[in-house]
């Protein structure tokens, strides 16, 4: 059966009309928390909020900020696909269950790749994106500052973001197509994808930079990343691995095939499954 | 035509399930498929949707195997689960979303099943009852035209008049190249329309008959004394207003009602009797 436009755009209007309250209630919270956090970063930023304490903060604060807001909406949004999908795959009780739609194995792959993997994976980051523009834009002082919206500012950290939460969700997606939901070994490595990289990092840092690469703390910043720091001469300088292991090849090499593993998988699941 | 070769089920291999079942459906009838809790009834309707893949043996549905689940096969089939759960939405929209799934789909036919169990198509399924859900979801499978439409203790929930509608609109809706099986314990309710019966009994199909078959070989009398009956070809007896209601061996021909409810009794109390005797 050849792909059909409408049967795809339907398995979307189905998806979004059994969780439209659960999606709003999550976006709703998210955009009003990241707001208030990001008010908050920009307020002490700018010394409007936290004035004498803002001179003692060094800009590594401000990344840690930033990047402990994209961990919290991670687990967030993984929590909340975590309900939507158990009821996605695992419901049967519902009017037409996923795999009874008449669609094919095709069509609904590439509706959970692209809508859910995908579609939630960017609604995230570019929600995180325009609320900190929005922010950082009605702090005028605050604007020519970078230290907010960290990940937005440097390509590869906002490449290796989008992956590593693709991955993330990918492995989330993959799991859920086995009929024993305790077996969850996969979506908890897929909730942790970030925090893995943490002592991968630390470890990397050790092995190799003999601990210089993280003069500060490894699990207050982007793993594998290099940090805007001051040197022993007080002068900020950007520290990076320039290793094999440099964040852009690590995206190429390791984590997009690692993604197509995946998503190759997910799509012989879809097939295999059996309640 | 639904075939079934040597099919066996398990989730845990020494509990199975399902064991070498070997038998086939025609078009054009009406299954009832009976058993008591846990003899494998809604396993067996999962594996013709495939949902459920067989351990050992096949399964064919109109020449599709259902563990490829394809979108030309799934067309072709329709499952109504015992509970319902609908997305709170317009009928008209959740029909306008759904249908197309379904080439052969009528809404004239949904329109005219909907009339019948009066359900307004301007409703919305979230401020309906669960029973108004059921018809709806019934009317809308009815109203796809699948060669296949299997259901799940379909009257479950239905109020008395909607039962009786739920008989006429099924033998409506009925054609030549349809197969339907419906799994319910509530026999009464669906013995005016059930022209075949399937009992599922420790694993394996015990009755396999057309209505007309077991009329033949099975009869039900009632008398007024239980000592008038004749002990020798009595299967099962109960005591009851109308006096003594009797389901004994048919050796004199005669076609009487044929009580779907006290047969399936019988069989789950004397599984090896009722072998004996349809298999003679």
């Amino acid at each position: 059966m050849k792909f059909s436009m409408k049967r795809f755009v339907n398995q979307g209007y189905l998806f979004f009309t059994q969780n439209i309250k659960t999606l709003l209630a999550y976006f709703g919270l998210y955009t009003i928390g990241l707001i208030l956090v990001y008010t908050f970063i920009a307020g002490v930023a700018s010394g409007i909020a936290l004035p004498e304490q803002t001179t003692a903060l060094p800009p590594a604060f401000f990344y840690a900020m930033d990047f402990m807001v994209v961990i919290i909406s991670w687990v967030t949004l993984y929590a909340v696909l975590q309900h939507i999908l158990k009821r996605r795959y695992h419901n049967t009780n519902i009017t037409i269950s996923y795999f009874l739609t008449p669609s094919s194995a095709f069509e609904k792959w590439l509706f959970d790749i692209f809508v859910i993997v995908l579609g939630f994976t960017l609604t995230n980051l570019g929600l995180m994106y325009l609320i900190s523009k929005g922010v950082t834009y009605s702090f005028s002082q605050y604007a020519d500052n970078d230290s907010i919206g960290v990940i937005f500012q440097d390509s590869k950290t906002l490449l290796a973001t989008i992956l590593i939460m693709t991955i993330g969700l990918s492995l989330q997606v993959v799991d859920f197509m086995k009929n024993d939901s305790k077996k969850w070994k996969w979506q908890a490595v897929g909730g942790i994808t970030f925090f893995i990289l943490f002592p991968i990092s630390w470890l990397l840092d050790y092995l190799f930079f003999g601990n210089t690469y993280n003069a500060q703390n490894p699990f207050t910043r982007m793993p594998l990343q290099g940090l805007n720091i001051p040197n022993s001469f007080e002068k900020h300088e950007n520290y990076g691995i320039t290793s094999p292991w440099a964040l852009d090849d690590i995206s190429i090499y390791f984590l997009i095939p690692c993604i197509i593993f995946i998503w190759a998988i997910h799509f012989f699941k879809i097939k295999e499954f059996e309640i | 035509m639904i075939q079934i070769n040597n099919l066996s089920f398990y989730y845990k291999k020494k509990k199975p399930i399902l064991s070498n079942l070997d038998f086939s459906l025609e078009q054009g009838k009406i299954y009832g498929l009976f058993g008591i809790n846990g003899s494998g009834k809604t396993t067996l309707l999962h594996a013709l949707c495939g949902m459920n893949f067989p351990k050992e043996g096949s399964i064919t549905v109109n020449e599709y195997q259902p563990k490829q689940r394809t979108s030309n096969f799934l067309q072709q089939l329709f499952f109504v689960p015992d509970a319902v759960e609908l997305p709170k939405m317009r009928l008209e929209r959740f029909v306008n979303i759904y249908s197309v799934y379904y080439p052969s789909f009528s809404e004239k036919e949904l329109r005219n099943y909907l009339n019948i169990f009066n359900i307004d198509l301007l409703q919305k399924l979230g401020d309906m009852s669960f029973g108004q859900q059921k018809k709806f979801h019934l009317a809308f499978a009815m109203a796809c035209n699948t060669k296949v439409l299997l259901l799940d203790e379909p009257t479950n929930g239905l109020d008395i008049p909607s039962k009786d509608q739920f008989r006429k609109l099924m033998l409506q809706s009925m054609k030549d190249d349809k197969i339907v099986i419906i799994s319910t314990h509530q026999a009464r309710d669906l013995d005016q329309i059930i022209d075949h019966v399937l009992v599922l009994h420790d694993e394996h199909i015990l009755v396999n008959q057309g209505l007309n078959e077991l009329s033949k070989k099975i009869k039900y009398s009632t008398y007024e004394n239980i000592d008038d009956i004749n002990k020798s070809l009595v299967l099962n007896y109960k005591t009851s207003l109308k006096g003594v209601e009797v389901l004994e061996k048919n050796i004199d021909n005669d076609f009487t009602d044929f009580p779907i409810e006290f047969f399936i009794h019988t069989c789950i109390e004397k599984p090896i009797e009722i072998k004996e005797i349809l298999t003679h």
